[in-house]
């Protein structure tokens, strides 16, 4: 490092304070690593300054701190020392996507009956490029199959699955599966007798089994990092949106539009309404705007940007605004509980 | 009506844009270049004058009068056709050689067919040879390196006197080699002294170039006399440090967005002014004593990763440009891009419309990457959530020869031969699965969503990883 030069944080590791530590949210690698607030600091406060002007302020006790900060910002990669900052614009946090919708869910149980062929067409017309199935009941291949066939030429790019486990599908199915419906991203096998995940060669979509049982809409909005998104298009979107909710449509097991299959607002039935009339309702999109930076405790939370938020299943239902119900996490004191 | 020239395999850009074009309420049709040796018919009738000539293909007929915007983005090759019944080597080969001819003559018919309309990319763009354009920017005021065409070892070893370290790279398209189950690219390549001493006195028409210190790439989007602009890191990974398109897919070259200089967007400006390109990429080299180097300009070359990497909405502006274009019959793209820069509102308004149903469409999904781990936090697994665009977990390639000394010797071969690598990218054609067959087909690239649509599975209450600054208490202020 030369003595004139600032540091800067390259554009896509952008850092986020919480109460008690922050992180540095590395979008462009997908990973982010916590640092002491004292080092957000010095790269939001004093950014663009040398390191010698860095330790002036902070005095001599300081000077072995900001020296294992900087070493550590140099050995992964998350800044560089340059003589030209300006040149290096921050990133531009605009989120715009040209779909209408960006993700769907349709649920389905015992008693659902589902048109496939008309909500996928519907979907496509909105611009939907994500789907997840959720069944929530025992299936059999056919049943897969029809819900399967009308997403061959859509303009879907990922299909994730939730299925019931079956004693009598064998895991080859699953993958060939996988293979015929190239857009399948996950396939997550609830209720399964013991859990694993299996890659499938070539393709690379996941399958995991999983012990436990997830048989309605109501069992949904667990906050864990496995679930962090720590993506440039989902962090640029927490800044204006509701990271879950915004251009999310759903059809719930029974046939109704909501905007999430866990929320008690319905629009109408699937086979009465089509999804862009109950789009076009202003209620229906009101959870779209609500961010993180409004929600409470949330916006004190240094994973803010890169976690998914909960509008359906809150901790005061009395309070619109208040975190989500199955978050364990606590900013205040860094730790994570059981719910 | 907007027509995409594009073709079915590897290109989400045009998938993105025709996103954008149907928010924006673009009318638009696709043709791919695979379609017209597909299973689909197609005619052209040329009736009289070029206004009354129609193409179609199966039930799609496009009548070239309506046509006011082109977006040519890719094309296919025409080679290796299905010679079937024809055993003789030579013939095959002949043949081969002859079908493709056709081919590449057919499309500079249907090139003039849509000769009225603004293109985003003319076909005589792409055709100006690299040294050509080192020369026109050189005149527009841009640095450039020095450079030489030479078959002589002792031009080459004056050269590199001259110049200490210099590289090699094709006069014209890189081109890619099959062999032993993987794919060799013409990579830009260093020639050092070992490679000098062994080349024979004549060879191959060679480009040398003198090696121009690296601080960092720039790669920057032109559209008109926008530039949107990426600084690429490679110097920091020996296996990108000549050519950033070596990728390392495990540890990924940082991409940031940057501003050029203001002398050096003037010189570009004027070069691509009068280079007469529309749209493209150029390639700078900011060397660590602060200059901009351009090294070369690929009209019409990829944007979607500067446009992903730096939120810069590219495919965006694209299609903006694309239905200016259409919509102000016979503008140049000049102007058209002047249009572009007031719509904005417009555009807004239309968004909330129906998006246009005009461009019809089959989505196949066609190749697909495989995906990499990205390093997990709390529980140590694998997320659920983000979707790792690029594959990470991709075995790297030895380095190996496929043109050995001995090979380069005694044959006649241009000097990049020697130095030939296999290629590890993301368009290694081992990891392509599936194929579209329609005409109007979007070959989706599928990736997975970049967030978890729901979260029913209940993880529990993760375990906290340790780390350097990982841990509040033990580095602090």
């Amino acid at each position: 490092m030369r003595r004139k030069s600032a540091f800067k944080l390259y554009a896509c590791c952008v850092p986020v304070r919480g109460a008690v530590r922050s992180t540095l949210c590395d979008l462009q690698r997908q990973t982010y690593r916590f640092i002491p607030n004292a080092l957000y600091d010095i790269l939001t406060q004093h950014e663009g300054k040398t390191l010698s002007e860095i330790k002036r302020i902070y005095g001599s006790k300081a000077r072995p701190v900001i020296d294992d900060y900087f070493k550590f910002l140099i050995e992964n990669e998350f800044g560089f020392w340059c003589d030209e900052p300006d040149a290096f614009p921050a990133l531009d946090l605009s989120w715009e996507r040209p779909e209408r919708v960006v993700n769907a869910i349709i649920d389905i149980d015992v008693d659902s009956s589902h048109n496939y062929y008309s909500l996928l067409h519907q979907l496509d017309k909105l611009g939907c490029p994500a789907l997840q199935y959720r069944f929530f009941c025992s299936i059999t291949w056919d049943q897969l199959e029809v819900a399967l066939k009308p997403t061959e030429a859509s303009r879907l790019r990922s299909i994730d699955l939730i299925v019931r486990y079956n004693p009598d599908w064998e895991e080859e199915a699953l993958e060939r599966l996988c293979l015929r419906h190239q857009r399948i991203s996950d396939i997550f096998v609830h209720s399964s007798p013991v859990e694993r995940t299996v890659h499938v060669r070539a393709i690379g979509t996941r399958i995991l089994y999983l012990v436990q049982a997830i048989d309605s809409s109501s069992h949904c909005g667990f906050v864990h990092p496995r679930y962090f998104a720590v993506t440039l298009e989902g962090f640029v979107e927490a800044h204006h949106h509701n990271s879950c909710l915004n251009r999310k449509v759903s059809v719930d097991a029974a046939g109704n539009i909501r905007n999430c299959p866990a929320m008690a607002r319905s629009y109408g039935h699937a086979s009465e309404v089509p999804l862009a009339d109950a789009l076009a309702r202003p209620e229906f999109r009101e959870a779209w705007d609500v961010t993180k930076d409004q929600v409470e405790i949330c916006q004190e939370c240094e994973f803010r940007y890169i976690c998914t938020d909960c509008r359906a299943l809150i901790s005061d239902s009395a309070n619109p605004l208040s975190k989500p119900l199955r978050c364990g996490y606590d900013p205040f004191t860094a730790t994570w509980k059981s719910i | 009506m907007i027509v995409l020239l594009s073709r079915q395999e590897l290109e989400p850009t045009t998938d993105d844009v025709i996103d954008w074009l149907d928010a924006l309420g673009g009318e638009w049709i696709r043709l791919n270049g695979e379609d017209l040796t597909g299973r689909e018919s197609f005619d052209i009738k040329l009736d009289g004058c070029c206004n009354d000539a129609e193409f179609r293909i199966a039930d799609c007929v496009v009548r070239p009068k309506s046509v006011r915007a082109i977006w040519f983005r890719r094309w296919h090759l025409f080679r290796d056709f299905p010679v079937s019944g024809l055993e003789a080597p030579d013939l095959r080969s002949a043949v081969d050689r002859h079908l493709g001819r056709e081919m590449r003559a057919l499309t500079e018919v249907l090139y003039g067919l849509f000769s009225n309309a603004a293109w985003l990319t003319s076909p005589s763009e792409t055709r100006v040879s690299k040294l050509a354009i080192l020369q026109l920017a050189a005149q527009a005021g841009l640095l450039v390196p020095s450079s030489l065409v030479t078959s002589r070892k002792t031009s080459l070893q004056a050269f590199k006197d001259r110049h200490g370290r210099i590289i090699t790279k094709c006069v014209g398209d890189v081109e890619v080699f099959p062999h032993a189950g993987r794919s060799w690219g013409l990579y830009t390549a260093e020639l050092t002294q070992a490679d000098i001493d062994s080349t024979p006195e004549a060879f191959f028409p060679t480009l040398v170039q003198e090696r121009v210190e690296k601080r960092y790439e720039v790669r920057a989007f032109f559209i008109g006399a926008e530039f949107y602009s990426m600084a690429i890191f490679s110097q920091d990974d020996a296996q990108t440090r000549e050519d950033f398109r070596r990728y390392n897919l495990a540890r990924p070259n940082r991409n940031v967005p940057y501003l050029l200089p203001d002398q050096t967007l003037v010189a570009a400006r004027t070069f691509v002014r009068s280079a007469g390109l529309s749209t493209g990429s150029i390639d700078f080299v900011r060397t660590p004593d602060g200059r901009h180097v351009f090294l070369e300009v690929n009209p019409g070359g990829q944007f979607g990763f500067v446009s992903r990497h730096c939120n810069y909405f590219l495919e965006k502006r694209v299609a903006r440009h694309l239905i200016c274009a259409d919509r102000v019959s016979g503008a140049s793209t000049q102007a058209c891009h002047t249009l572009v820069e007031g719509s904005e509102n417009v555009e807004a308004k239309k968004l909330k419309n129906e998006p246009g149903s005009v461009g019809r469409t089959v989505h196949v999904k066609s190749a697909k990457l495989a995906r990499g781990k990205p390093d997990a936090d709390g529980a140590g697994r694998e997320p659920i959530g983000p979707i790792p665009s690029i594959d990470g977990n991709q075995e790297m390639p030895e380095i190996g020869e496929l043109f050995t000394r001995e090979t380069v010797e005694a044959g006649f071969y241009p000097l990049g031969y020697r130095l030939m690598r296999p290629m590890n990218s993301p368009n290694d054609p081992s990891v392509h699965i599936g194929s579209s067959r329609f005409h109007r087909t979007t070959a989706y690239v599928c990736a997975r969503h970049y967030k978890a649509i729901s979260r029913p599975i209940d993880f529990g209450a993760p375990q906290v990883k340790g780390g350097l600054l990982d841990n509040e208490t033990k580095v602090s202020i």
